[in-house]
């Protein structure tokens, strides 16, 4: 039994290693500051009991609500304009740790100490030519939750314990609740659950039961969002509603989609997996399983015009084909002689390292959150003194989840946040004020949002009784019109 | 209940109206905020139990090979006794399920336990053909008339080494005797009583009885078996309790007036510094089928349960001395916190209705910031971990069938609320009322 020294180092290592490499790749590309910002106003929004926050909580795939949720406990301890920055550092942190953490026990479960620090290692090096992806909190708690989901599943594979499915459910729960970037993970897992129930002889005659038990906690996490979008947007499916745009323009499959280091990862995974079956090592198939799987789903988030979402399936394929190396380690290790797995593990190494080397010399294209900040700053002084300069009361409504990171750590009156764009219900609530709509270029996650699917893309067209008003590069302002009031034609008389 | 109690309630009670007409929200948020607590704290603890349970100590374990292995040997007196009263319709089934039971019969002592008054058992009793190992014991009409009075006189004429009692409709194992015996031989000299599980022979007979058979799986296979690996006070099954019959007669037997003498039996084991381990054998009984005695079965064991409580917190600092810390926030956890769960949760699934219906401006200043946050993990994932477990119950008990009809958990939760109330009312108009459950109702 682990001593509680030991139990201490064992926690500490991987959160000093999550410190390090969260500090040492601290420049963070736009992309990845613009989504930890919408998550920062996410936090700030839940913490205030704002309904624009429990609209962001429910309301997207993309800002899905475990990662949110993960964040909330940092958001209420880090209060004021300052500190909410780094409420998304902090979740990274921690999720970064528990997913070292993971790594190392899967590590050292299967293979003497001293390969688990190596595996470690190589772990790190691979997380960081991937550090884009991984340096955002809902990344960073999504590929946590979706390597636990993944080992518990091999795990419950393997021994057919009970505890073991049960974890495996909770995590799969868990998983249904970090939203759209791994779903085709999680519907992979799910639809795995009752194939391997249905061939495995002794399993079948449980079938009814390990299907309750391993799919409840998911399905029943999917109905509480579900529940809770119908009672917060008064809308069951609005999350899923731009599925029907993506679908209705289907790109195709195209394996050109697949970048380098996606192919080497599948590739790796694909061998070892090979390898396995022949050895008839169920665990490690199955885990090559998950990773083709994830191949996939990459090339159909590519064919819905999804590809800015493909990060974390990309980096979750990195680390599946980790596992994987690991387990084909360990399978030699503890089955000698074992000279193909060995050289099978040695190719799949040099091949991932060769992918590592490509990816870090790759040019990065980051720019610093300062000037990023900055510029943000700018912008909103720039709409302001627009909109000042037409009418003093005017009320502008940044639109989509990028409005809430536009505005995060923002103190401005004259801007509101506003995730569920019904344009009758703001006239009624703003009275005799000047309404605008700031909306963002449809590009990424805005492509998906209710100001596209309900509006028909209002910044490129417009939409009835909104004028245009403005251009600020990915943002556009537009004016409603109101018919003037009385008093105010009085007013506007004398 | 003493005086002290008495006087602390009634205060208890004056200052919590006093505060809802002088602060009324910030008393009702006050209650809420202390129940939110009460919900997060009892969800983490059965999380915590039902986990404990797969830990290696949580039973004793043996399988047919390991009993035949410690064959030939010397196997000690072992007395029985069953209760009975106005079941005549029991006898022969229970006389033939102890004439079934893997034990030398030389080396049982049975006692059936009949009031002398009751006519109908005792001629059917007598109209049997009893084996020399079976005696019948009258037990002269007085009060209190509980099942606990009649079990101190058959612990008084009992002449094993250990002792077990079984209700009339009981059918253990029979390799249950030699299971008992070999866990208390594997265990320390303070292992006094070993708990085997309960479980019943109709759960597919409605959808009560699946309910219910759910309900003591996860009690009996998952709770118990957590407590037992903790090494915590055990509140005792009513029946298939094994004793070391000297240890016992020590404390006294059961108490007489309680309507749940095996939980008070277990604590006050714990108090005298005993320790009870679960064994993997399992009685079968019957599930009560009918709602009307449900209600009134269940009725008698939450009185049972607030007896036990108010019994054992006449001196709360004498029972934390006694138990210890952990063992103290166990018992409370345990016996005073089911209960009170029972008796709060309608109040709070009304305001959760009320709120997702009409969604009235007045719930929400209940919930202010973190209460909110926590209500809402208890609503959401508690209740759900809650169903999970009894759903866990059943698989581990291959009550796959049965997994359907507890997703409607809730409802049951709200049958148990209405015999809490119940048994709450009853407690101060009737507290020694002992509620009978009829027994072969869906036989």
């Amino acid at each position: 039994m682990a001593s509680p020294r030991n139990k201490l180092v064992e926690w500490l290592l991987p959160l000093l290693a999550a410190i390090l490499f969260v500090g040492l790749l601290a420049p963070r590309g736009s992309d990845v500051a613009v989504r930890s910002w919408t998550f920062d106003g996410i936090c700030r929004e839940m913490v205030a009991g704002t309904t624009e926050g429990r609209q962001a909580l429910v309301g997207s795939l993309w800002h899905a609500p475990l990662p949110t949720l993960a964040g909330l406990p940092a958001a209420a301890l880090l209060p004021g304009g300052g500190a909410v920055p780094l409420v998304s550092r902090v979740t990274v942190l921690i999720a970064l740790a528990c997913l070292f953490r993971l790594l190392l026990h899967f590590c050292r479960r299967s293979l003497p100490p001293w390969t688990g620090f190596d595996c470690w290692l190589i772990t790190l090096l691979l997380l960081a030519s991937r550090a884009e992806a991984v340096l955002e909190p809902q990344a960073a708690v999504t590929l946590t939750v979706a390597t636990l989901t993944l080992i518990k599943f091999a795990d419950w594979y393997a021994t057919r314990q009970l505890e073991d499915l049960v974890k495996f459910a909770f995590a799969l729960a868990l998983l249904a609740l970090c939203g759209a970037p791994l779903a085709g993970l999680t519907l992979l897992l799910a639809l795995l659950l009752p194939i391997v129930a249905l061939l495995d002889p002794v399993r079948r005659p449980r079938f009814q039961g390990l299907l309750i038990l391993g799919l409840l906690p998911a399905l029943y996490a999917m109905g509480i969002w579900t529940l809770m979008s119908r009672l917060i947007l008064s809308d069951a499916l609005y999350a899923c509603r731009f599925l029907i745009r993506g679908l209705t323009r289907w790109q195709g499959w195209s394996i050109n989609a697949l970048q380098f280091h996606d192919i080497a990862a599948l590739a790796c995974c694909g061998l070892l997996a090979l390898l396995a079956a022949a050895h008839r090592d169920q665990r490690t198939t199955l885990l090559g399983l998950g990773g083709v799987a994830l191949g996939i789903w990459i090339l159909v988030l590519h064919g819905l015009g999804f590809a800015w979402a493909a990060g974390t399936a990309t980096t979750m394929l990195t680390l599946i084909a980790l596992l994987m190396l690991i387990a084909t380690l360990q399978a030699a290790h503890a089955h000698p002689p074992a000279r193909i797995r060995r050289g099978a593990a040695l190719l799949c190494t040099a091949v991932l390292a060769v992918a590592w080397v490509r990816g870090a010399l790759q040019e990065p294209g980051y720019r610093s959150i300062t000037q990023s900040r900055q510029t943000r700053c700018a912008l909103l002084d720039a709409i302001e003194n627009d909109v000042m300069s037409r009418t003093p009361y005017g009320r502008i409504f940044v639109c989509s989840y990028r409005g809430l990171g536009l505005l995060e750590g923002e103190q401005r009156e004259r801007f509101v946040a506003c995730l569920d764009l019904h344009v009758g219900t703001l006239r009624e609530r703003y009275t005799r004020q000047n309404l605008f709509l700031l909306v963002p270029r449809p590009e990424a996650e805005a492509a998906l949002e209710c100001t596209v699917w309900r509006h028909g893309d209002i910044y490129s067209h417009g939409m009835e009784r909104a004028l245009f008003a403005g251009d600020w590069g990915d943002w556009r302002l537009y004016e409603i019109v109101t018919a003037p009031l009385a008093e105010q034609l009085d007013e506007w008389r004398r | 209940m003493t005086r002290g109690q008495r006087i602390t309630a009634i205060l208890l009670m004056a200052l919590i109206v006093f505060g809802l007409i002088r602060a009324p929200l910030a008393t009702a948020r006050l209650l809420v905020l202390l129940c939110t607590v009460f919900y997060l704290v009892a969800t983490i603890y059965k999380m915590w139990l039902v986990r404990s349970a797969t830990q290696p100590g949580a039973f004793f374990r043996f399988t047919p090979e390991m009993i035949a292995a410690e064959e030939p040997r010397e196997w000690p007196v072992y007395s029985i006794i069953v209760p009975m009263y106005k079941e005549p319709e029991t006898i022969p089934q229970m006389i033939a399920g102890l004439k079934a039971l893997d034990y030398p019969p030389e080396r049982l002592d049975i006692q059936l336990l009949l009031e002398a008054d009751d006519d109908a058992t005792l001629n059917a009793a007598r109209a049997q053909v009893l084996p020399p190992q079976i005696r019948i014991t009258e037990i002269p009409p007085s009060f209190p008339r509980t099942k606990p009075k009649a079990c101190n006189i058959g612990l008084h004429l009992a002449r094993g080494k250990y002792l077990v009692i079984y209700d009339a409709e009981d059918k253990p194992e029979p390799d249950q005797l030699k299971k008992a015996v070999m866990s208390f031989d594997r265990s320390p000299d303070n292992v006094v009583c070993i708990q085997s599980c309960l479980n019943y022979y109709n759960p597919r007979y409605n959808l009560l009885t699946r309910w219910f058979a759910a309900d003591y799986s996860a009690w009996f296979d998952l709770c118990l078996p957590g407590l037992a690996a903790r090494r915590t006070v055990i509140p005792l099954g009513g029946t298939s309790n094994h004793f070391n019959t000297q240890v016992l007669r020590d404390l006294l037997g059961w108490d007489a007036y309680n309507v749940t003498e095996d939980c008070d039996l277990g604590v006050r084991l714990a108090r005298a510094g005993y320790e009870t381990r679960m064994a993997e054998t399992t009685t079968w009984e019957e599930a009560c089928s009918n709602l009307r005695f449900w209600i009134r079965q269940r009725t008698r064991w939450q009185k049972g349960y607030i007896q036990t409580w108010l019994v054992h917190m006449r001196r709360p600092f004498r029972l934390l001395r006694e138990l210890g810390l952990r063992n103290f926030l166990h018992f409370n956890l345990l016996i005073g916190g089911s209960v009170f769960a029972t008796l709060i949760n309608p109040f709070f699934w009304i305001m959760a209705l009320v709120w997702f219906i009409f969604r009235p401006v007045g719930v929400d200043a209940l919930f202010p910031g973190w209460v909110f946050a926590m209500s809402a993990f208890c609503l959401f994932v508690g209740n759900f971990i809650f169903v999970y477990i009894n759903l866990l119950g059943c698989y581990r008990r291959r009550y796959d069938s049965l997994m359907w009809a507890n997703l409607l958990t809730p409802i049951y939760w709200a049958l148990m609320s209405i015999s809490g109330w119940r048994a709450f009312l009853q407690f101060f108009s009737n507290p020694f009322h002992w509620e009978k459950t009829q027994h072969g109702l869906s036989s």
